[in-house]
């Protein structure tokens, strides 16, 4: 009985002209977008082979003491599937002896057109198109049999109504899924015909099979919501005006307002005014070194008796001035090592409680928003693609590690002392500046197995949607009135 | 008779489930991505006016004395429009330092906002007409003729010798009617909510003709989605039907037009990227230094080492460093001086013959590379506008051209940023680049007027925005296309419309 209520259902979608319109789509949108990521990515890559090349060759053998070594992050080949972020990642890095490295984002406005109208990649076209192909499926197909008479037949012919629910999500689901799998195939066709990705590789198709994985646990969801939606409403047209609405909350609303929220929820100053407040505590801090340093100073002076002129030249004319100076430069140092740790202490303290409070923003915005199956949805694929949420502090983590790097084989090998206004260098033994080799950088994105560690309550939450939407058409059409 | 059947229109607008939920959708979206647009820009411009100040403290006049190899900053100031339609802005670089050597460099700092806003994209003023108000629009209307016939009411009107021009007129009115209220409403919610920032002044001349040219293009762009779904209802002889085919054009307008026309016009016109094209210049370059030194060396090289083996007969093996020296403008001297005499007369004769063929070389490395240039250019002018023209296809893509350049944050906004930037680095050239002297690679000195020891303060960058003016006359075909393309749906609305089997 059910095999012939799913072949009705399938035969039902199939044969109408939405079926027909949800495939042209598919198999336009799809592929095409598949083959601008496809291209987008080679050229990138391309950006980035060059550069590098271009840097070995120039800086390849031979450093110099301050020298700064550049850390380029290659173009994730996920990215094809799910952009997100990355256009908006910095590209590359540079050491410092310091320690403190810098980011290079190099302005990339190439084709405005496309950065206008935003990218084509597959998670869009997951998450727009098809998520509304979702709902236009499967508006009526409660409201509308009801219109229609045959709802009540069937009810007459004594079929659980739970049967009846089953039989459409999965003719739906099918009916969705036809001409999505096979735009997908033409579109790893397409993929495949790069001369720089290959799909059997693997980096791809683990994280490709439980992206498509995904989209298939997100898609059941959307068809579960239309049917939700066509139960609790009588007419078709109100099916579909609450379907367009819920869509829209979902996908446009959500999304864009759970940021806002967060931010005005817990508020954080901006990165310009945490940096204000870090150079004024700075200055704070050198002023207070200031005053005690000349203190100090007068201390010292008095102490040994020295002329007042002599406070004030670099070379004192007696020789009370000369030992007060000497006394008053050793005391001095640890004067200053102790306000160099305060204030190494005091930026650290900022720092951190900066980073927590955004921390807690952004981990409320995120929460927020999982409200929608639509952001749980990017949220798991942009981690896996690597360009999620995380990305820009997995870049920070490669960077860093870079600079550790790059301080071990270079910067720790040359110490350089100063003493007054000299400085004199120390190499560590068989260590040739002329020789040295420059490490390369090697940016790891997360496994796949990492993203689904971090992933796994949005897949979760995917499947409690699948599992709300069903309950609650089930609940709908239970009380359905059939007449 | 017609103001009759306008309030009929209006009336089962309004009473409709449908307004309810697109006044809650508007009055809810517009004035919330307004404020975070604003407070966004106010963010971008404290950071702006705080980096600029920071700059002009340590390094507003050069440390004395000059290098001539000093760079200055100049910054770009966010765009006071791009609270309306963010475009392309957070894609331009931010500031741009200049250098001595006549090329710009521009930076752009990686983005640092909250990484979930990055993901879903901002919702500014554009967005949320070309999504959302657009989707009302065509929820509103696409029942309006198949809806009508289904229920029998249009059988009737026509019944009453009603001509259907008249009809479909007053769909189109009361629609247009019902749609404008919650849009005006939130509009002015939105106003309310941008007047209360300190930092941007609604009645300020930057702001209220191009806002009032933007709220026109809006009203056109919504006029033509309106008969759009008229149009599609024409089509259609059921409201499921009209449903569907609505889903078609209004994701084909939205996303696969847009989209696809940059492609399509990559494939049409293929131009390479810009790293390609650096690749190819120094390429070109390299090879024209390496022809000039296989030149250098084969005429003139040979005759002066030549010359130089027969004066300096028992130290032939220096020939080759002799030359070297002379040519970079040093003097060599030996212990006698009748060869002394020999060797100055020699340069006097090859080193000025060595430099006109730099020259000639020089200038054809310069003219190739303009070559190269000037051809991506074209090449990627062509493209541009095959995009743009293809793109044009749909209205939605009209709309979005001409609010985002009437915002400044439109496509021709980073050709504008290389204008400014250029202006700036030839302003630097002028006040101090220009006061320095160079030979072959090192400073020799500065002009008689510029003391490097009182260099004067670097200039601020003064970034020019495009006014109304300019970005009506790049943009001004979209405002027309606009205009076509409400004629266009209203004239296929009104053909269809004469057409259809009512019963």
């Amino acid at each position: 009985m059910l095999r012939i209520l799913v072949t009705k259902e399938i035969a039902d979608a199939i044969l109408d002209l939405r079926f027909v319109i949800t495939t042209l789509l598919c198999l336009v949108l799809i592929p095409l977008g598949m083959y601008v990521s496809r291209r987008d990515y080679e050229r990138r890559l391309d950006a980035y082979r060059r550069e590098h090349q271009q840097y070995r060759q120039r800086y390849g053998t031979g450093v110099e003491i301050y020298t700064e070594a550049q850390g380029l992050r290659p173009p994730p080949v996920l990215s094809i599937f799910g952009s997100g972020v990355d256009p908006f990642l910095p590209d590359k890095m540079t050491t410092a002896r310091s320690g403190l490295w810098r980011t290079i984002k190099q302005p990339s406005t190439d084709n405005p057109h496309s950065l206008l109208f935003g990218k084509a990649d597959l998670l869009s076209n997951v998450v727009f198109v098809l998520s509304l192909a979702a709902m236009i499926l499967t508006f009526n197909s409660i409201s509308g049999e009801r219109e229609s008479g045959t709802l009540a037949l069937m009810i007459a012919g004594a079929v659980p109504r739970s049967r009846i629910l089953l039989s459409k999500i999965v003719g739906n689901y099918v009916a969705l899924l036809i001409p999505f799998t096979l735009s997908m195939l033409i579109a790893l066709v397409v993929l495949d015909l790069s001369p720089d990705v290959s799909i059997l590789s693997r980096e791809v198709w683990p994280a490709f099979l439980v992206i498509v994985a995904v989209a298939f646990l997100f898609l059941l969801g959307m068809v579960c919501l239309g049917l939700c939606l066509s139960a609790l409403t009588r007419h078709p047209m109100n099916s579909i005006v609450l379907a367009l609405f819920v869509w829209a909350v979902l996908i446009l609303g959500v999304p864009k307002v759970s940021p806002m929220l967060a931010g005005v929820l817990c508020p954080i100053e901006s990165a310009g005014v945490h940096d204000l407040t870090r150079r004024l505590v700075a200055e704070d801090i050198d002023r207070e070194m200031i005053e005690e340093r000349e203190s100090l100073r007068e201390k010292c002076f008095q102490e040994y008796g020295a002329p007042e002129q002599d406070m004030r030249t670099t070379s004192p004319g007696t020789e009370a001035g000369r030992r007060a100076k000497k006394m008053f430069e050793e005391r001095f140092a640890l004067v200053e090592q102790r306000f160099e740790r305060r204030l190494a202490e005091e930026l650290g303290r900022i720092d951190q409680d900066y980073a927590r409070r955004r921390q807690v923003q952004f981990s409320l915005a995120t929460e927020l928003s999982r409200i929608s199956p639509i952001c749980s949805y990017t949220y798991v694929v942009c981690g896996l693609c690597g360009t999620g949420t995380s990305a820009s502090d997995d870049f920070t983590a490669n960077a860093q590690r870079y600079q550790d790097q790059v301080k071990q084989a270079v910067y720790d090998k040359v110490i350089i002392r100063r003493w007054r206004s000299l400085q004199s260098y120390h190499y560590a033994d068989g260590f040739d500046l002329s020789k040295a080799v420059l490490p390369e950088m090697k940016y790891t994105y997360p496994t796949v197995a990492q993203a689904l560690q971090a992933g796994w309550p949005d897949v979760l939450v995917l499947v409690l949607f699948d599992a709300l939407f069903c309950a609650l058409a089930f609940l709908g059409l239970n009380r359905y009135d059939v007449r | 008779m017609f103001r009759t059947l306008i309030m009929k229109e209006i009336t089962e607008t309004v009473l409709d489930l449908r307004f309810v939920v697109a006044t809650l959708l508007c009055v809810v979206l517009i004035p919330l991505g307004m404020y975070v647009s604003r407070e966004d820009y106010e963010q971008r411009l404290a950071a702006y006016q705080r980096e600029r100040d920071t700059y002009r403290q340590r390094y507003g006049t050069p440390e004395p004395p000059v290098t001539g190899q000093e760079e200055a900053q100049g910054f770009r100031p966010p765009s006071v429009l791009s609270i309306f339609a963010s475009g392309l802005d957070p894609f331009l670089p931010d500031k741009v330092a200049t250098s001595y050597l006549g090329l710009f460099r521009t930076f752009k700092e990686a983005g640092a906002g909250s990484p979930q806003s990055l993901l879903f994209g901002k919702a500014d003023l554009l967005f949320n007409v070309t999504f959302i108000v657009s989707l009302i629009a065509l929820v509103f209307t696409f029942n309006c003729v198949s809806g009508e016939r289904e229920k029998g009411t249009l059988r009737l009107m026509i019944a009453n010798s009603m001509p259907r021009s008249r009809i479909l007129l007053s769909k189109i009115a009361g629609k247009y009617v019902a749609l404008l209220v919650p849009f005006t409403l939130s509009i002015l919610i939105a106003l309310l909510v941008l007047g209360g920032s300190r930092s941007v002044s609604i009645g300020s001349l930057q702001v209220w003709p191009a806002f009032l040219l933007i709220l026109l293009a809006t009203l056109l762009f919504l006029l033509s989605m309106i008969c759009l779904g008229i149009c599609v209802s024409t089509f259609t002889r059921h409201s499921t039907g009209s449903i569907v085919l609505l889903f078609l054009v209004w994701t084909m307008f939205l996303f696969g037009v847009p989209k696809v026309s940059p492609m399509l016009a990559e494939i049409l016109h293929p131009a390479e990227s810009a790293s390609v094209i650096d690749f190819t210049k120094r390429m070109t370059r390299d090879e024209i230094e390496r022809e000039f030194e296989r030149t250098e060396r084969d005429t003139i090289d040979v005759r002066w080492k030549a010359e130089l083996e027969a004066v300096l007969s028992k130290r032939e093996e220096g020939a080759r460093q002799i030359i070297a020296i002379q040519s970079s403008g040093r003097e060599v001297t030996v212990d006698d001086p009748e060869t002394n005499a020999r060797l100055r007369e020699l340069a006097a004769r090859y080193v000025p013959e060595k430099a006109r063929l730099a020259t000639e070389y020089q200038t054809r490395i310069a003219a190739e590379l303009k070559r190269i240039e000037e051809d991506y250019q074209n090449n990627r002018t062509v493209q541009f506008f095959a995009a743009m023209n293809l793109a044009r296809l749909s209205p939605v893509s009209c709309y979005t051209y001409l609010v985002s350049g009437l915002c400044a944050t439109g496509v021709t906004e980073p050709d504008n940023f290389v204008a400014n930037a250029r202006r700036f680095q030839g302003q630097m050239e002028q006040i101090f680049y220009g006061k320095a002297i160079w030979r072959l690679g090192r400073l020799q000195g500065f002009v008689k007027e510029f003391d490097r020891y009182k260099p004067p303060p670097f200039p601020d960058m003064i970034y020019h925005y495009p006014d109304l003016k300019e970005a009506l006359q790049v943009h001004g075909p979209d405002l027309l296309l606009l205009g076509l393309f409400d004629v266009l749906f209203f004239s296929l609305a009104f053909m269809r419309f004469n057409r259809y089997d009512v019963r």
